[in-house]
Formats: C-alpha cells, structure tokens, sequence
C-alpha cells in the first residue's frame, strides 16, 4: 500500500509537468492581455507603455516566461500577480476560509440529500415519487446558476427581505455563525441544487444495476428483510460510482464556483479564478490551476484507496 | 486622475454553468472555455424586478455611521500611481489620498494640498510656462507626522523611478528639476512647456516619503504600502482589506478639513451589476456608483434612492482604421458620418441620456465648443461622396471600386446591448449607401489587449474618458504615433495644434487653439465617427453629501457623505 501511493505520487510529476505546459502555452494563446486595461487610459505615453512591458516580463519570448515560471516553481515559489505585486500563493490562501465555508456545507448537505433520494428513487423505480424526482433532476441540472442565483436574489432578498443579497460576513460586524448562516442559504442552495440532482442520478443508476445482480437475488432468497439488502448489501456496492463523481468533484471545493461566487459577491478562489481571467493575470492563474491538479491527483488517490475500503477485492499492487 | 473605460463594458454573466475545475486536464479545457465564454462576456440586460422593493430587513445592519459602497469591481492596489483598474481604485484611493488639487462635481480644479491653483497672473506660472511654483497647506499624516514639500518631491520621483511601472507618467516626465524652496513650497522647472502641468497633480496621488525612504527602488512595487497604505493624508485612514470581499477605510480625525461625517466607509465588493441592483433596492448598500442605463427606472423605484444623472468626461466613438485603403480616402470617413444619424442612437439607444458630439471634447470638458455641431444626418450627401471617390453601386446595391466591393468590418466589446443596437443601426443606415458592413466583436480584453492595438478591424466602437485636460485624451488617440492611437491616424495639423497649446498656459488662449483642432477632427480629417457622450447613473440612498462630477469618481467629496439619521 505504501509502495503503491509513493508510485502514484511519483507519476504525478511528469502529469503536472505537462499540465502546467500546455495550460501556460494555450493561456497565453488567449487573445487580450494584461496591459489591455492600460490600453485606453488618458496618460499613456509610449515608454510608459514599454515600461508596462517591461516589468511584466511580456518583453521576452513565450519560452523564456515560461521556463522562468517553472524555475520558480521548483523552488516553490509560485510567482508574484501582475494585477498587484502580491505573492500569489498568498492570493489564493486568504481565498481559502470563504471557500471552505461555502463548499464544505454545501457538500455535505449534497451528500446527505442526494444518497436518499438516489436510494429512493432505484428502490421505488417508475412510481410517482421517482418520476417526480428525476424532474427534480432535470431541473437541478438544467438550471443556469446564474439565472437560478439571481433568481433566488430577488426573491429572498430583494422582495421578500429576508436573507442578505451578497457578501459571506457583514462587513463591520465582526465574525458570528449566525451571520454566516444567513448568507450562505442562498449560494448553498444553488451549489447543492446542482450537486444532489446529478449525484442522485448517478447513484440511482448504480443502485439499478447493483439490484439486478445474483448476490442481491441470493440476499433476498435467504429472506433477508428488504431494507438490509438494499442498505447493507446492494447500495455498499453501488456506492463505488459515486464514491469517483465525489472525487472528482472534490478539488472544486477548493478551487470554488466561479459562477456562484461571482452572482453573490462570495470571495472564494472561483472569484479570484474569474477576475484573475478577465485581467489575463496569467501567474495567478497558473498557480490556481497547479493547485487544483494538484488537488485532483490526490483525491482521485484518495478514491482508489476508498475503493478498497468499500470492496475487499481491489488490490493495490 | 485618468479615468479608464474598462468599466463601462458592464462584463457579467453569460458564462457557462458552474465553474467548479474538475480534473487537471478538466480543468485546462474549462480554461479555454472560459477564456471563449468570457470572449463573450458583456452586458446582458438584467431580469426584470418591478414591484415593490422590501427595503430594510436584509439592509445596513452596520454599526452607526458606517456607509456601505457597492464596488463593481475589485482595486488591484490601493497607492494611486500604480496598477490598472483605475476607476474603482481610484474611487477608494480618493477617500485616503489627496492631491495639491482635485475636481468638484461642476468639473473645476480647485485647490487641496496646494493653497490655489496656479496661473500666470497670481505668479504660480513663469510666463514662459517653464516654472510651476506650488504652496502647500498644514496638513498631518495619518501618523501624525507632517505633510511637507518632501512628500510632493517624492511623489514625482516615484513615480518616474525606473523600477516602477506607473499609471502614467505624463506631466511627470516633462520635470527637469525640482526645488524645496521651504517645507511649504515646492518649485518644479520643465524641460518643455506643458501647459495641463498643474492637472497631473489631481487627486488621488500624494505619497508618503517617510513610509518609503528605507526601501530601495526594487521594493517600490511589491511593498506592503501598495495593498496597505496604512500612512495617508485624507478624510479616511485605511482599516482592513478582505481580498474579493471588502476595503475599509476609517474617519481621520485630523483630516486638515476637519473630521469627516461618516465613521467609516466600507467598499463591498460586488461584481456583478444585477447584484448590485439587487443590494441597492435591499438597503445593503447606500452607494451604487456607474449604474448602467438599462436599469435606470428600476433604481427610480427603489424608495428613498437618490438617483443623479449627469454629464460625464467621456464619450463613445468608433476609430477608423487608416491601415485599411478604403477608408484612407476622407471622403468615405465623411460619407459614413453624414450616412449615419448619431441622433437616432441617442433617443433610441440612449433614452435620450446623452448629447451628440462632434469632436473629441464632451460637454462637461473646459475645452467644449457648444458651437461645434456634429455632421447632420444626410444620406444624399453620403452617397454623392461616395460617387465622388469613385465606389459604383453594383446589381446587389453594394458599391463596388476597380471591381472590390465597399466592405468593412466594425468591431467592439461583446453582448453590449447598446453597442449592439448601434451596430445593426450602422448596419442598416450605411447599407442604404451600399456598404457592406461586417459586425466582429469580442470580449473588452481582448478587445483592448489585442484587436485595437494590432489594428484588427476597419471600424472600433468604444467609449473614452477623458481625464480633467483634455490634452491627454487627443495626445492619446489622435497624436501620430501614440500608444492608443489604433487607426494610425497622422495629421500634420493636428500634431502641431497639440504641441502650440501645450506651450500656452493661458487657459482661454488654449480654448481657442483646441476650437481649431477640434474642427479638423469633427470636419475635415476625421480621426473616428465620434457619436454621443452618454450621461452617467449614479445612486445614493440613506445619505446626505453625495454630489457626483463629471470627473473624479463620486467619493471626490467623501469627508461630507453622512448617513441620514431617521
């Protein structure tokens, strides 16, 4: 076990590696740049201009930024943001606590919601309550966040008064739970609307499957009562599949919802992620992507252990 | 004091759903889809509200005194003679940085650190326009220590230090010397004349030499002053700034004009427009600054919301690129001017929020000429200057010339529903004179970033502000050579009538050299179809003190802003 993680860690070098090459390269294949926000200003001269350049290091040719950028990078040094001289590594760790306090509850609630309503929805195929259900689906999953948030804006907060319209604290308040309670309903509820939908899907497919095979059938001809077989035998089983999409959906816990935090003002890395890409400041970019592929080897590590823990049979060689 | 016009692209929405990064190779792959979702980023008219707005329950809870800023878009730093974004930083900057002079709301330079602005007649000026003496007021750093003559010295030379990359260094980089007469007096001596001098030392900009003097040149840029500048000089001192979230900055007791009313200022950064609408009609902001026009009725209708429309700095423009053949004949240029009835798009685009221009210069700008009035709408006219230039009307009505057809693309920043409409107006009026007209657009930065700079298109529409001199902006765009001329526009004329004004510190004098290139580039040699300024939305509710100008951002007068006691 301990031979076969140090191996996977070991591989993931070479991937970051080409990772982080090819997203440098087609970044700055993107048209526009960082200076594009100088390019209509009233005091602009032509050396201010070469002096922006300059000091970008936009000067030098592609290879040369890029090289420089790794050799930065194996020191651990992820560079310092066009945008604001400041490291970036700073940038994305005080991103962190709102991103957390957005994604780990949302997660959470997602999971705690959508393993039941996948579970209900195999075990009573084709009622009313699955049907109704699987339009509960469609809907999670065909919402635009940003029409669903905006939405929820004007009513709860807009017409109704209730719950604050943006922001994650009351700025001058000093920090209480309650207070982040009350702005977390509403970006908690279009991150979760989307997660419990697809998750229960994936789920109640899996559960499908799980259900038609023998082990479940001889389950139940040894008279076991329905509820064991389906919790104990079959849904362990067909928790294999999820157990993958909650893998990989993991690094956007860290790396935030760009569309979520944007419609409500949440400052989390999906904000920083946006604003950072319609400045074009390629290093704070470069270090949130080596960050979260960083995030996606591991937790896809992660699930392989898991795997085991929920089949005896995976070996790990 | 320049303002830049990034922000009135309005960029929001539209883009894919959820942007949580999946997979290292996911995650590269939504890179470039956003990077084209974001291509399409822009306007969007917001949904629709109506009904009553529940003012109150989600509203200010702050403590008492506290004002709450709804700010579009996040500073990038907060030492105002470095980094882009200059609107929004410059709306924070102006609560804790004053300059020697500022700009009221009626759009007049009037003395703040300097005791008056200086001219010939009161002896600030040499009369050959060289020397610039300026007298300083008492004033006292947040730390208490003294405001001096040292501070102003410097400024410049910060700014003009080559480890820095300025916001601009024009005015500055005209200085030859600089002499501290006393702690009070500051002489500067220019290598040329430059008569908008006094302009370049506009609000926000003055910087503490005490902080600096024990770092070396090469920490300039990444100094923690830059993020936190702990030590300033105006109505509020800096408290805190949560990264994506919100910048405080606290009453200065000892702010030389005396304590401001408010107690602080919080700037809730809020970057989206519909959010923003949303915050305003729930109370959670008292301030909502650059409001776009589509949502005028809707901030009319929040109760208790004071909404003040006036003139502003800017103007919105479509450059034609001298690159392309076409359209280096002036009597194409002319044609599509006279082909094109700049009055429809005001009443139809504009509501009728805006005035026709002609030239470069908008209404609220010192050098406007009210007696320059924009090319009528003459399509007849259009088409015998086509005649003229030799474009035949071909069997498809599209003119043809040596058998190439009149095409040209017009370009600007995506899913823009004002530029939107102008453009499929343009479209349809100019058709009538046998153009064909293409519509390219893309995303602001890449707009900015790329097409305009590598002259990527025929005709650019875009909006311009103007900083207090009008100077800058027609250097800028118009002057050979200049970084943001995009249409390789040269007039011989035009570059002397810059360089003659520049030499004549006389106000009135300057007026009258700026009527003359004026009318060169509204009549005779037009540099771009200059169409409308647009009036600007901006919205207080709960406090007394706002007084918005077309100039500085509307915190200009912070030190009077006070919550409305009940």
């Amino acid at each position: 076990m301990g031979r076969y993680l140090a191996r996977r860690l070991i591989q993931a070098v070479p991937v970051l590696f080409i990772v982080s090459l090819i997203t440098f390269f087609v970044m700055h294949l993107m048209p526009g740049g960082p200076l594009a926000a100088y390019m209509n200003s009233p005091g602009l001269t032509a050396e201010g201009l070469a002096r922006l350049k300059h000091y970008f290091g936009l000067d030098r040719p592609l290879y040369v930024q890029y090289l420089s950028w790794l050799g930065e990078l194996v020191k651990g040094n992820l560079g310092t943001s066009f945008v604001n001289g400041q490291p970036v590594l700073g940038r994305i760790l005080e991103r962190i606590p709102a991103t957390l306090a957005l994604m780990l509850p949302s997660f959470l609630l997602s999971v705690i919601l959508a393993v039941p309503i996948g579970v209900v929805g195999a075990v009573r195929k084709y009622s009313w309550i699955d049907y109704l259900l699987t339009i509960f689906a469609y809907f999670g999953i065909a919402m635009p966040t940003f029409w669903f948030g905006i939405m929820l804006v004007i009513f709860f907060a807009v017409r109704l008064g209730w719950l604050p319209a943006q922001g994650w604290l009351t700025p001058g308040m000093g920090f209480s739970w309650t207070d982040l309670l009350r702005h977390l309903i509403l970006p908690m509820t279009v991150l979760a609307l989307y997660s419990v939908a697809s998750w229960s899907r994936y789920l109640r497919s899996s559960l499908l499957e799980t259900l038609g095979k023998d082990f479940v059938r001889t389950a139940r001809a040894k008279g076991l009562a329905e509820a064991t077989v389906v919790l104990r035998h079959a849904l362990r089983n067909a928790l294999i599949p999820l157990v993958t999409v909650l893998a990989m959906d993991m690094p956007t816990l860290f790396s935030g919802a760009l569309i979520t935090e944007t419609v409500f003002a949440w400052p989390g890395m999906g904000n920083l992620f946006y604003v950072s890409l319609t400045k074009r400041d390629y290093p704070v970019l470069m270090g949130i992507l080596v960050f979260v592929s960083f995030l996606v080897v591991v937790f896809n590590l992660l699930a392989d252990v898991l795997y085991g823990l929920l089949d005896p049979r995976i070996q790990y060689e | 004091m320049g303002d830049v016009q990034l922000r009135g692209n309005g960029r929001k929405d539209g883009q894919p759903r959820r942007g949580g990064l999946r997979g290292a190779l996911g995650g590269m792959v939504l890179l470039v889809a956003l990077a084209l979702a974001t291509a399409a980023c822009g306007g969007g008219s917001p949904p629709a509200t109506g009904g009553s707005p529940a003012g109150g329950a989600g509203g200010a809870a702050q403590g008492a005194g506290t004002i709450v800023d709804g700010l579009y878009e996040e500073p990038d730093l907060l030492n105002p003679t470095i980094g882009a974004n200059m609107t929004y930083s410059t709306l924070v900057e102006l609560t804790m940085f004053p300059g020697l002079f500022t700009v009221d709301d009626h759009g007049r330079l009037i003395p703040d650190l300097a005791t008056e602005v200086p001219t010939v007649q009161n002896g600030g000026i040499s009369k050959d326009g060289l020397t610039y003496t300026f007298h300083l007021r008492d004033a006292k750093w947040s730390d208490g220590q003294p405001f001096t003559a040292q501070d102003v010295d410097f400024t410049w030379r910060f700014i003009m230090n080559p480890k820095v990359a300025p916001r601009t260094t024009a005015g500055f980089d005209h200085i030859a010397s600089s002499k501290m007469i006393d702690d009070h007096t500051i002489q500067f001596r220019l290598k040329e004349p430059f008569a908008p001098f006094a302009s370049a030392w506009v609000a926000p900009l003055i910087l503490p030499y005490h902080v600096f003097k024990d770092l070396s040149p090469d920490q300039y840029m990444t100094a923690a002053y830059n993020k936190a500048p702990t030590v300033t000089l105006g109505p509020f001192k800096f408290k805190e700034w949560k990264s994506g979230d919100h910048i405080t900055v606290v009453a200065n007791p000892d702010f030389w004009r005396g304590a401001p009313k408010a107690k602080e200022i919080v700037f809730k950064i809020i970057p989206d427009q519909n959010s923003l609408l949303a915050a305003m009609q729930s109370g959670e902001v008292n301030v909502y600054y650059f409001a776009p026009i589509t949502q005028l009725a809707q901030l009319k209708a929040i109760p208790g919301a004071q909404v003040v429309v006036h003139p502003q700095l800017a103007y919105e423009s479509a450059v034609l690129n001298l690159r392309n053949p076409i359209l280096q004949d002036v009597r194409v240029r002319q044609a599509l001017e006279y082909g094109l009835d700049r009055d429809v798009l005001v009443k139809d685009v504009w509501k009728g929020m805006g005035t026709t221009v002609a030239g470069d210069q908008p209404p609220g700008s010192w050098a406007y000429d009210p007696g320059l009035k924009p090319l009528p709408y003459d399509p007849a006219k259009a088409n015998q200057l086509l005649d003229e230039a030799g474009w035949k009307k071909g069997a498809d009505g599209y003119r043809y010339k040596n058998g190439q057809q009149l095409k040209l693309t017009y370009s600007t920043t995506a899913k823009n529903p004002w530029r939107a409409q102008t453009e499929q107006i343009a479209q349809a009026q100019w058709k009538q004179l046998g153009v064909n007209l293409q519509i390219r657009n893309y995303d602001a930065t890449t707009y900015f970033g790329t097409i305009l700079p590598k002259g990527q298109f025929d005709i650019g529409e875009y909006m311009y502000t103007n900083a207090y001199d009008p100077y800058f902006g027609t250097q800028v765009q118009y002057a050979t050579g200049a970084p943001s001329n995009f249409g390789k526009y040269s007039n011989a004329k035009v570059d002397q009538l810059l360089a003659m004004q520049l030499r004549t510190p006389d106000q009135a004098q300057r007026k009258a050299i700026y009527a003359q290139l004026e009318r060169i580039l509204a009549y005779e040699d037009p540099p771009a179809l200059f169409y409308y300024s647009p009036m600007e939305i901006d919205v207080s509710r709960g406090i007394d003190g706002y007084k918005p100008g077309p100039v500085l951002p509307d915190t200009w007068n912070s030190w009077e802003w006070a919550l409305k006691t009940k």
